[in-house]
């Protein structure tokens, strides 16, 4: 299949590679040829209409001009109108897309008039007859606001035409009445200059049109040859590449071990009716490489599939047996596992309480050795109690004693006090009386003097007083605080010592209520002992003979223990092998 | 010239010791009604009646704080009618005097009308001291009638 | 009022001053912390302590009551002991009394009467003993005993002062002239000479000294 599908990819894109090349060559020349043709139908076109107003202005004209005189018939003797009629006359559908005019700046027909292109193609032909060229111009140009392919031939100014397109008075009678000088814009051309040009023109898109038409059907014919192509190179490679799949299927099978199904194809590819099986007969009618191949492997397939059948059939058998024996001894391996534990879990239980009960005895013998101790210890704190409690009493006897003499010498210190208001009394009397000493001496002048002096000694006494004064005042302040911050501290003192009395009297009550209780406690305690040891002795016979009963058991269940590892080992062999054929599907057998 | 000084707040003030009769201790004054309210009231002075004017609450705005420094100093007064009469000055802390010389006092510049008894200045190491006038204490008026008053207390005491 | 109590509980004078490390630069200028205004303030507000009960009324009546009349007789005296000799000089005669002094012998001029000189109040004053003047000189002298009792007394006659020690001064008495007596015979020479008479207080006889002729014996000798 995938060598098939590498064919078809190269093919395909083999043959649209050719078609897009053959169709864009084919699009440039056809392009090319087109517009070669268009040039040349234009050029046609423009020479043909130059023919009829040659013909118009030498023959028709004269013979009209001899028959009319001095009238004018536009009809017979504009050049011009000839040609636009004749151009007119043309079916649409045979001018090709082509256009014509016979365009001027100063027309005498309003319809000739030219537009802003044309009048610039119109003065650029004039110069080329100025410089003494041909005037006649071919190429691509804008009209109208659209690309054309262009090609004019500038009319030049003759004699003959400015009979009656130069100045007025010169024209003919008829001419003037036809049309007025004041209307008309055809008179006043310039002799031997181009004024008008005969144009033709044609769009470049409707050229183009035409081209992308032609693209198209070249598109379509190369699609439908492509078909056709690859149509037949899938037929093709079919036929190559059938048989060679069935052979691979048929293999796969085998490899895969269906062997049923590898001989089932076999016979559906050699019977008859289907379109295949014809292939197949013709083959055999004419073996090739893939018909051998197909019965060597028909014959294979057959002879696997019966061997590998008789296999099975053995190794399922095999396996049942083993699987049974295997139940049975898992049965019973599980019962004597069951025994184990059972007697294991006696046997530590029994542990446990020997050995709790051997501990409790234990620590019961220490906390009877314990409470014992503390018995005799409490007797003694109670007796060092009681000689504290007797020693805190006396200090609270000291303390009060303390207390009342503090007291007294706060006392003290306050007569102390009311002794400096006497004094500051006669100082300030000693002080009053120098005042009116000094006040008599300045009265006495002279005599008094003296006793000014004095009087002022005695103020100075009286200043040294009131020093001392205050200097006691402020001792004995300060002398009360402390006192009473003392009296204080001893109250607080003995009321702690107070509260440590009661607190002293209450633990020896504690202590001795204690001691009671503890030696309650001592036969108790050697009653639990007794008790313990006998439980202990107990729990260690019945552990003794549990463990007797679990080496047996341990004995039976090592001896199941290697014939399960024996079948154990058979079934693993009889599975291996069954695994083994088991890839392979048999028919029949 | 010996100044007795006194205070009043943290102010000193002085008087003349010439006009100084004699320096009592704080003692009991007899009220006398409707009387400015410096005007401490009337005392009994060696069986004079004696009107007390208080130079705290007359100067100081706060009738004066009886302490032991505080006293009352009897001054000789020659009022208008030029009769000598007894006016005793209620003062804080009378302790000290001063001896100083006339000329060394210098006019404060600028007299109140109410503060006429507000006299000369003198200045010592610590400070200014303001002698007062002791004629301008009371005005005419109120002297009138506070020995009017005292008169009549005196012959009251007399009668009974 | 409680604050600045607190202030003045250590005085500048126990810090800086004579009680102190004697620091203060004001020291210098006033000799002692008495004769500072700091230290007179600090003793004077003992007295700015309200007035104490019934104080106040004592006053009231002590003031109320009149004053005795003077009599102008009484002639006022000083009352002093030299030995064991009693006497009594006019007040107005003494300029003051203080304490014992140290008298500075001068080479030469010192004898019995001239002592030397004294300084009293930073003046140098002549100092004469007494004792030799009237007569009664290191008679049954105790020294020892009555040491704390002498005094250094100063008078003035007619612009000049002297001083001359005493060893005893009792105090000063009015005496009134009407109670003066003879003098006996039986006094020494010198004495009488000196004496204008005798008048008997607590228990003891004092010769009233005649001022003129006292001082003179005292100025006499220079």
């Amino acid at each position: 299949m995938k060598i098939k599908t590498k064919f078809m990819l190269a093919g395909t894109t083999f043959c649209v590679a050719l078609s897009v090349a053959a169709v864009w060559v084919d699009s440039y020349f056809l392009q090319n040829i087109f517009f070669d043709q268009y040039k040349e139908k234009a050029r046609i076109l423009l020479y043909s209409m130059r023919a009829v107003r040659a013909h118009t202005g030498t023959v028709i004209r004269p013979k009209a001009t001899e028959l009319i005189g001095e009238g004018f018939m536009t009809e017979l003797q504009s050049t011009s109108y000839a040609a636009n009629g004749v151009f007119a006359k043309i079916p649409e559908e045979n001018r090709y897309g082509l256009n014509f005019k016979t365009a001027s700046i100063k027309p005498r027909n309003p319809g000739n008039r030219a537009n802003e292109a044309e009048t610039e193609l119109i003065k650029l032909l004039d110069e080329l007859h100025i410089k003494g060229k041909e005037p006649v111009w071919q190429g691509f140009r804008q009209l109208n606001g659209v690309e054309n392919y262009v090609i004019a031939v500038g009319e030049v100014n003759k004699p003959a035409c400015m009979q009656c397109h130069g100045r007025p008075e010169e024209a003919p009678e008829g001419m003037r009445k036809l049309y007025p000088v004041a209307q008309d814009d055809g008179y006043g051309h310039l002799p031997d200059r181009v004024e008008s040009a005969e144009i033709v023109s044609i769009p470049v898109s409707a050229v183009e049109a035409s081209v992308d038409r032609l693209r198209i059907y070249s598109a379509l014919i190369s699609i439908f040859i492509l078909t056709i192509a690859l149509v037949g190179i899938n037929y093709f490679l079919n036929a190559i590449f059938r048989p060679v799949r069935r052979v691979t299927d048929v293999a796969q099978q085998i490899a895969g071990g269906d062997l049923q199904g590898a001989s089932e194809s076999l016979d559906s590819y050699s019977e008859g009716g289907s379109r295949p099986s014809e292939q197949v007969e013709q083959r055999k009618k004419e073996p090739d490489e893939t018909g051998k191949l197909l019965n060597s492997f028909n014959i294979m397939a057959h002879n696997l599939n019966s061997l590998v059948g008789q296999v099975q059939n053995s190794g399922i058998q095999v396996t049942t047996s083993a699987t049974e024996i295997a139940a049975s001894a898992r049965e019973l391996e599980a019962t004597a596992a069951q025994q184990a534990i059972s007697l294991n879990e006696v046997s530590t239980t029994s542990n446990e309480i020997f050995a709790t009960s051997q501990e409790l005895a234990g620590t019961v013998q220490q906390v009877a050795g314990m409470v014992s101790g503390t018995a005799t210890l409490a007797g003694q704190g109670q007796n060092g109690l009681a000689d504290m409690e007797q020693i805190m009493r006396r200090l609270v006897t000291a303390t009060t004693t303390f207390s009342a003499r503090l007291s007294t010498i706060n006392e003290k210190a306050n007569n102390i006090g009311s002794i400096i208001t006497t004094i500051a009394k006669v100082a300030d009397q000693t002080n009053l009386l120098s005042l009116n000493a000094a006040i008599e001496a300045e009265k006495a002048g002279e005599y008094g003097l003296g006793f000014s002096v004095v009087a002022r000694e005695i103020r100075r006494l009286a200043d040294q007083t009131g020093v001392a004064a205050q200097d006691i005042e402020h001792m004995v302040t300060a002398m009360q605080s402390a006192v009473s911050a003392g009296v204080m501290e001893m109250d607080k003192f003995s009321e702690e010592v107070r509260r440590g009395v009661e607190e002293v009297t209450g633990v020896g009550g504690m202590l001795g209520q204690i001691i009671a209780q503890v030696q309650d406690l001592e036969p108790q305690f050697e009653a639990v002992k007794v008790g313990m040891q006998a439980q202990s002795a107990g729990a260690q016979q019945i552990s003794e003979a549990i463990n007797q009963l679990s080496e047996a058991a341990e004995q039976t269940r090592a001896s199941l223990q290697e014939f399960k590892d024996a079948t154990v080992q058979l079934n693993e062999a009889v599975q291996g092998l069954r695994s083994e054929v088991a890839r392979f599907r048999v028919g029949g057998a | 010239m010996l100044l007795l000084i006194f205070f009043v707040g943290k102010e000193r003030y002085g008087i003349d010791s010439r006009k100084v009769v004699e320096v009592v201790p704080v003692v009991n004054c007899k009220p006398v009604p409707h009387a400015p309210s410096h005007v401490a009231g009337l005392l009994s002075y060696r069986g004079d009646i004696v009107p007390v004017v208080d130079l705290s609450a007359l100067i100081g705005g706060a009738p004066a704080r009886h302490l032991l420094s505080t006293r009352v100093i009897l001054v000789k007064y020659v009022g208008a009618d030029a009769n000598e009469h007894i006016l005793g000055l209620l003062a804080e802390r009378v302790t000290e005097t001063l001896k100083c010389r006339e000329e060394d006092f210098k006019s404060p510049g600028f007299v109140a009308s109410a503060g006429r008894y507000l006299g000369d200045l003198y200045i010592d190491g610590e400070g200014m001291i303001q002698r007062i006038v002791v004629e301008a204490v009371l005005p005419e008026e109120l002297r009138r009638s506070l020995f009017a008053e005292a008169e009549k207390v005196a012959d009251a005491l007399s009668a009974s | 009022m409680q604050k600045e109590e607190a202030d003045k509980v250590v005085g500048c004078w126990k810090i800086t001053g004579t009680e102190g490390d004697g620091s203060c630069p004001k020291l210098a200028a006033r000799g002692h912390c008495r004769n500072c205004s700091e230290y007179v303030l600090a003793g004077r507000s003992l007295f700015d302590r309200p007035v104490p009960a019934g104080y106040q009324q004592q006053w009231t009546e002590i003031i109320a009551r009149e004053k005795k009349a003077e009599t102008a007789e009484l002639i006022s005296v000083i009352v002093f002991r030299v030995t064991h000799e009693w006497l009594a000089l006019k007040t107005r005669y003494f300029q003051e009394i203080t304490s014992e002094r140290v008298v500075h012998s001068v080479p030469h001029r010192t004898n019995d009467v001239f002592r030397g000189l004294v300084n009293i109040g930073g003046e140098l004053l002549f100092c004469v003993s007494a004792a030799a003047v009237l007569g009664v000189a290191n008679e049954a002298a105790d020294p020892t005993a009555q040491q704390k009792l002498r005094r250094m007394a100063v008078v003035k006659k007619e612009g000049r002062r002297f001083a001359f020690e005493v060893d005893e001064v009792l105090g000063v008495y009015r005496v009134a002239p009407g109670l003066m007596h003879k003098v006996p015979a039986t006094l020494s020479k010198s004495t009488i000479v000196l004496t204008r008479g005798i008048f008997t207080l607590e228990d003891k006889k004092i010769g009233f000294l005649d001022e003129d002729a006292f001082l003179n014996c005292l100025s006499f000798d220079f």
